[in-house]
């Protein structure tokens, strides 16, 4: 049966039996955030997928690459349209330091552990998989950690710190992700024109603010809405073909775009805004794509166990840390009393972005990390979930 | 300025591949690059365009004529093979359009006279046609050493070729003005018309003529044609009315919802050999006839007009072959030229004789001068039967496409502004 048809009947199926358990089943309450997220598409994509029926050949995703280009361009461009100026400014050294060391703590303990795991299972993708998925375990999903916490939680100083410090390490998460292919597994020409890593990074970057330097004129005529979309969509698949030319991560590419605009181009606070609106059908593209990649090898529950426990444990550590550092800001009492220690265990679009760009890109972990990270991010939402106070029933996305 | 930031893009791009970055396993990759180009530059293009009072959608095409294998040769066949997808998806939904825009009120009152102009375009029309290459035929260079019945069976063929017309185009121009009016409503329901009635009329005239020429056993049959419309049509209205009770039921991502329809669609039609126009027009219809959904509907297609407008004639563009009209530009131009008569003397004399509202008679031609993928389709047919003089006239009906492709929108939208439609509430 052609791959159309497949996914369309099972997205159906997904849309009818969510629609039902929505209104008809009472779920308990812990499952209702990885219900709400889209984990009927999840398992959607990977029923369909290679793994289970084989409906959907890898050779058949090719046919959907500029959709997914779109889809993983879309999340970069949104977080890099977060970044304007004045808003950051805002945002208190303190808060910087305290969510960098946050993501540090979490990236770190996460590749201490898996890098001499992975060195057993994989020896050769054991470097690019541990630094990758380490990455990945540093990410948090600010929109999974309100849909599960409720939206009280933003009402409490800690609870907004929290928050803040999820949305950093999203952009943490992309930009050290950029860095670290650039530097340790660079496109093989780019390598053999540019060996010193440094040069490469500034080379990245330089073709970021080209690209961006070049969308922003075309920006600068008209504002009518729907030709803002079209320019969107051009600039997002364009990146999404230099960054898989060049290799650099079309993550990196779309956040330091989408910087850049925010903060230069005459209408790019309103493409923040188009995004959003836009991004829900992205994001269960992103989720089907995350279930069809999926594949499960021999080394996957060992690495799969030790990314679950050493992420949840370094989330506890960090978070115990920061209150240390920092009692005045969550240890009094009433600011930051009834926010659990494991807040930021959720993830969401930006693990499974990095996850699938890695698997479209690159040779190095190609197939491990989408392997662990995809069902990873169910299992913290279960996780997660139990301890929740809120109700689980705002949409994802 | 924009000029400039197009040309250090293609820079960048040219750096990108002088560097050797070009490596990477999937062509895909420079395809997306390339497709990318493409829609900034149709944006530019169509900017552009708007300033010349031109349609967008001519925008479009240039921009794909731009990037295609006659000017940058970025998007080549191999590139637009990878983006089949979107061309088609973006076609359906082109006529999905189409079949919402059609009114049964305003069919009830026009019905004499578009049944009536279809009939004299694709007979006084196909005459004209079939007269004027005749008069010419010693300097028509596919006609050489052909006998006298092959010569007849030819270029009755061909003739009936310079009948089809576009239908993506006619609902392009009408999105985009959101012209409302009688000769709107005309043409829309002409051109719907004739692509049934021109397949069905090709398919009789291949079935007498190819045997003339000489082609041997031909697969063709008038009434597996006939089966396959009424089939088509079913199907898509059968489609529509579940699209109602999907849309009664649930409310939200409507256009995410149209897509995955016209996907599905798309592929089943291939599979099944259907006439995928006539499906989206039937579903269409149907729903904007028999629903309360169409004013929904409508606005949904609206919101994700633009970006189909351009993948779809941005490929279109892409695809037409330049090299086809330097080499047979003299021949073109008269094809051009001939058929532009034989429709504004069809319609003028249909329109007449039904007393059409003045507009409609006077500028109701030039709704039918557009011209693509149906007619290249029945090009390519030709060429596979009889391939000497076949490729020939495919090479010349190519030609013919682009010129057609870039006057048929201009003249239909200076046509509309000229009845007055364009504007209206």
């Amino acid at each position: 049966m052609h791959s159309v048809y497949v996914i369309l009947i099972l997205a159906l199926v997904v849309l009818l039996a969510q629609t039902h358990t929505a209104r008809h089943m009472r779920l308990p309450k812990p499952l209702r955030p990885a219900v709400a997220g889209g984990l009927g598409y999840l398992l959607l994509g990977w029923a369909g997928g290679p793994q289970v029926t084989g409906l959907i050949g890898f050779e058949a995703l090719s046919d959907l690459d500029p959709l997914f280009n779109l889809a993983i361009g879309w999340v970069g461009l949104l977080l890099g349209l977060q970044l304007k100026i004045a808003d950051l400014k805002q945002i208190t050294p303190r808060e910087v330091t305290g969510s960098l060391l946050h993501f540090l703590v979490v990236s770190g303990l996460a590749f201490a552990g898996l890098f001499p795991l992975f060195l057993k299972i994989a020896p050769a993708d054991a470097l690019g998989a541990s630094l990758i998925l380490s990455l990945i375990a540093g990410a948090s999903s600010p929109t999974f950690v309100l849909l599960i916490e409720g939206k009280d939680m933003a009402r409490e100083a800690a609870g907004r710190r929290m928050l803040l410090y999820a949305n950093l390490s999203c952009l943490y998460a992309v930009l050290f992700n950029g860095l670290v292919v650039v530097i340790f597994f660079p496109q093989p020409d780019l390598a053999g024109w540019l060996p010193a890593a440094p040069l490469r990074v500034l080379f990245s970057i330089g073709l970021a603010a080209v690209l961006a330097f070049l969308f922003h004129f075309f920006m600068s005529h008209g504002a009518a809405n729907r030709r803002l979309a079209l320019l969107l969509i051009g600039m997002m698949v364009f990146c999404g073909g230099v960054a898989a030319v060049t290799q650099v991560p079309p993550l990196f590419l779309n956040l330091l775009v989408g910087a850049w605009l925010v903060n230069q181009a005459r209408h790019g606070n309103r493409l923040y805004h188009f995004l959003v609106v836009y991004e829900r059908p992205l994001f269960l593209t992103l989720i089907v794509v995350a279930g069809l990649v999926w594949e499960p090898g021999p080394g996957l529950l060992p690495a799969l166990a030790a990314f679950v426990v050493l992420r949840t444990l370094a989330i506890g550590l960090a978070r115990q840390a920061d209150n240390r550092l920092w009692p005045a800001a969550s240890g009094k009492k009433g600011a930051g009393q009834g926010v659990p220690l494991l807040t930021l265990l959720p993830q969401g679009g930006v693990a499974l972005a990095i996850a699938i760009s890695q698997w479209q890109q690159h040779t190095a972990g190609r197939e491990l990390i989408p392997a662990v990270a995809v069902p990873a991010v169910l299992l913290f939402a279960l996780l997660a979930g139990f301890g929740s106070r809120g109700d689980g029933k705002k949409d994802e996305g | 300025m924009r000029l400039m930031m197009l040309i250090a893009l293609l820079a960048l791009m040219k750096l990108l591949g002088d560097l050797g970055l070009e490596s990477t396993e999937d062509t895909g990759h420079h395809a997306a690059m390339a497709f990318g180009f493409m829609i900034l530059a149709g944006t530019v293009f169509a900017d552009w365009a708007r300033h010349l009072t031109l349609p967008r959608i001519t925008g479009y095409l240039l921009a794909g004529v731009f990037c295609g294998p006659g000017v940058l040769g970025m998007l080549d066949a191999e590139v637009v093979s990878h983006l089949k997808i979107f061309d088609r998806t973006a076609l359906f939904l082109i006529a999905f359009g189409a079949g919402a825009e059609l009114r049964v009120d305003s069919l009830k009152q026009q019905w004499k006279l578009i049944v009536t102009s279809s009939f004299f375009q694709l007979t006084l029309g196909w005459a004209v046609a079939f007269s004027a290459f005749w008069l010419v035929r010693p300097y028509v260079p596919f006609l050489e050493g052909l006998g006298g019945g092959a010569t007849v069976a030819l270029l009755a063929l061909v003739a009936m070729i310079s009948v089809a017309k576009s239908p993506a185009e006619t609902v392009a121009v009408i999105v985009e003005t959101g012209a409302k009016g009688p000769m709107r409503d005309y043409v829309l329901g002409v051109t719907i018309l004739m692509d049934v009635l021109i397949i069905l009329a090709f398919t009789l005239l291949r079935q007498i003529s190819l045997p003339v020429l000489g082609a041997g056993d031909v697969e063709s049959h008038l009434l597996h044609e006939i089966v396959l419309m009424i089939t088509s049509i079913a199907v898509g209205a059968g489609s529509g009315g579940l699209l109602i009770l999907w849309m009664r039921h649930r409310r939200e991502h409507l256009p995410l919802v149209l897509l995955a329809y016209c996907l599905l669609m798309v592929r089943l039609c291939a599979d099944f050999h259907l006439e995928s126009l006539l499906v989206a027009v039937g579903a269409g219809f149907v729903i904007c006839n028999f629903s309360d959904k169409g004013e929904k509907l409508l606005h949904s297609l609206e919101a994700v007009s633009l970006p189909i407008f351009l993948v779809f004639f941005g490929i279109t563009g892409a695809g037409l072959d330049i090299e086809a009209l330097k080499k047979l530009w003299l021949l073109a131009l008269f094809y051009v030229v001939v058929r532009m008569f034989a429709k504004w003397l069809s319609n003028r004399t249909a329109t007449t004789l039904l007393r059409a509202p003045k507009a409609v008679v006077t500028h109701g031609w030039k709704g039918f001068l557009g011209q693509a993928g149906v007619s290249l389709g029945f090009a390519a047919i030709i060429a596979e039967v009889v391939p000497l003089q076949g490729g020939m006239v495919k090479e010349m009906i190519i030609a013919a496409v682009l010129v057609n492709q870039l006057v048929g929108p201009v003249l239909f939208k200076k046509g509309l502004e000229k009845a007055g439609e364009i504007g209206k509430e």
